[in-house]
């Protein structure tokens, strides 16, 4: 027999002190405007938030990092300090018009690399963002909004940006709403004073809550300025009601005459719901009552779904159909479903038919054993022998 | 000389207090702010304070060195299980030490997309050892639902993957941990073995993180 070597290997590695790493960058989102062939200087701060000094670096990426000049370097952060970096960016003359990114990254180190098992490293990141006008006049919109309850107060945030070298002239501001059918629901226009080039302008549309009952609807808004349309800002929101829907409902029987009822409740409510609970009622064919549960209670965040459970003995119940009554209640109001709950044989961990199966499967291996050994004695004998 | 009666008095009393009163309230209307015998009155009726507050993102890792001391490899075993979240009870082998995972806090004033990288488990470790993390709630376990959360075992990679989507930052105790798993080939050489460079990062969440 081959032993097999036990091969004992012995890892090192060096003990080092638990070091904190806290690596900040403010602020870590910076707007420039545009003005071609000029220089600007933009101050940001690294910050050290550990309580040991730490070196940090700072990196410029993105494709137009080569606009950007600063000191690149290790920068020595005292503890629980900022350091203040100032970048200039060279603004060449001509850029393609658009949105230009270009990304930080501040690195923090740890205060020895070498030989110290893991070693990790903070990064995070920010960045400059720095809008090329478009040439002549061109200008994007958005909208956005909230979430509503029946009768509440609705309105649309829109916020137009003049990407453009011009200004922008009456702009006239078309906003429609529809409900999930595509049905017109309210039409409403705006007209904007001027915006000049590189500006924005915030509106806000208030919407006839009376039109919206309960339920999804979309509002689309776009903006029209001499012959130029803007393009379409898309807001999808609900209106909702206080209800709570139950859904799939789930007898499940578990060992013995238990049964555990589980079903989803979710609310229509732009609201928080406390307190939400089911009673399950379990009828029989005359209607009387033969159970009756309770479902622990939960409380629902707005438009939250969750599954509500609970357990049940039906271990005295005959095996027929049964009528279960499930009202789930909130506050002053109540939900009620009635579904069918069909009381099952119990289950067993060895059916009969399962018996039955093994009992020809260890006969059919017997036959099998004795036909081979019978076979095996009718084979001529070979008088050889083999040591290994 | 015929007394006034109690009434009348009465009546020169009221119109005392009503002429004194009135004639104070008449002089603070007509010489209002200037009346430089009264400190402390506002020269204008509103003031506005502006305060600007600059973003920051920040975070703190709790260790910077992820560090299992010196052990032996359990013998005739394909491979060693080594790993962060080992504790008192459940040790990990021989005498590995259980350095506690990284506890990654959000200090800032944003939401944060945190991602990790690190070197693959051949170049540092060799051949057949594996090298893998898992993100895992932290004391506050709203501070990145498990939704956002990437729990199951991920090798480590050369590029940046998601520990979590959106780490918030309401208040000092947003964190996540990362719990690190190696497990060490039984052909691992008797040496020193460092992964020299395990990066977090932090991108702030300026839109949908």
């Amino acid at each position: 027999m081959k032993r097999r070597l036990i091969i004992l290997i012995s890892l090192l590695f060096i003990l080092a002190c638990v070091d904190v790493l806290a690596i900040g960058l403010s602020p870590y989102s910076i707007k420039v405007p545009y003005t071609a062939g000029e220089s600007v200087n933009v101050s940001i701060s690294l910050i050290n938030n550990a309580k040991e000094p730490r070196n940090a670096t700072l990196q410029v990426g993105g494709e137009d990092a080569s606009w950007v000049k600063y000191p690149n370097e290790y920068y020595f952060l005292d503890a629980s300090a900022s350091r203040e970096v100032i970048l200039t960016i060279n603004f060449p003359q001509d850029a393609e018009p658009g949105m230009h990114r270009i990304n930080l990254a501040a690195k923090e180190m740890p205060s020895s690399v070498k030989g110290t098992g893991i070693s990790v490293f903070g990064e995070v990141s920010g960045n400059i963002d720095i809008m090329v006008p478009y040439p002549g006049t061109y200008a994007r919109i958005s909208v956005s909004g909230k979430n509503a309850n029946v009768n509440e107060q609705m309105q649309l945030e829109v916020n137009v940006n003049n990407l453009g070298k011009r200004t922008i002239e009456h702009m006239i501001i078309s906003a429609a709403t529809y409900d999930k059918n595509q049905a017109d629901i309210e039409k409403i226009s705006e007209a904007l004073e001027s915006i000049e080039p590189g500006e924005s302008y915030n509106a806000k549309i208030p919407l006839k809550s009376q039109l919206y009952s309960a339920g999804d609807y979309k509002a689309v808004v776009s903006g029209r300025y001499g012959i130029l349309t803007t393009n379409e800002g898309i807001f999808e929101f609900r209106v909702g009601h206080l209800f709570i829907n139950i859904s799939n409902i789930v007898f499940l029987q578990q060992s013995g005459g238990l049964y555990k009822i589980s079903f989803d409740v979710q609310s229509e409510w732009n609201a928080a719901i406390e307190n939400v609970y089911a009673t399950v009622e379990i009828f029989d064919k005359n209607n009387q009552q033969v159970n009756l549960l309770k479902t622990p209670s939960i409380n629902l965040g707005p438009w939250e779904k969750n599954t509500l459970s609970a357990f049940f003995d039906a271990a005295n119940l005959a095996e027929e159909l049964y009528d279960a009554r499930i009202t789930l209640s909130y506050g002053e109001k109540t939900t009620a479903i009635n579904v069918p709950f069909s009381k099952m044989k119990p289950t067993q961990a060895f059916s009969e038919s399962t018996f039955v199966m093994v009992v020809i499967l260890i006969l059919i291996l017997i036959i099998n054993y004795l036909w081979m050994k019978n076979k095996k004695k009718n084979k001529p004998s070979i008088n050889s022998d083999y040591r290994l | 000389m015929k007394q006034l009666s109690d009434r009348t008095v009465s009546l020169f009393l009221a119109l005392a207090i009503f002429s004194a009163v009135g004639g104070l309230v008449a002089i603070l209307i007509e010489t209002g702010g200037d009346l430089e015998l009264l400190t402390g009155l506002a020269t204008t009726q509103t003031a506005i304070v502006n305060v600007t507050i600059q973003g920051l993102s920040a975070i703190t890792i709790s260790q910077s060195n992820i560090d299992f001391g010196t052990g032996t490899l359990t013998a005739g075993a394909a491979a060693t299980p080594v790993n962060t979240t080992a504790n008192a009870a459940n040790a990990n082998p021989s005498t590995f030490s259980e350095p506690g995972p990284l506890n990654v806090t959000n200090d800032g004033n944003t939401d944060l997309n945190i991602t990790i990288n690190g070197t693959l488990p051949a170049v540092w470790l060799g051949a057949g050892s594996t090298y893998e993390w898992a993100g895992n709630a932290g004391v506050e376990s709203t501070s990145c639902p498990a939704t956002n959360l990437t729990t199951a075992r991920t090798p480590f990679s050369n590029t940046l993957t998601r520990v979590c989507a959106n780490l918030t930052f309401s208040d000092g105790a947003d964190q996540v941990s990362i719990h690190i798993f190696l497990n060490i080939s039984n052909s691992a050489t008797a040496v020193e073995h460092n992964d020299p460079a395990v990066l977090i990062r932090a991108d702030a969440c300026t839109g949908p993180c």
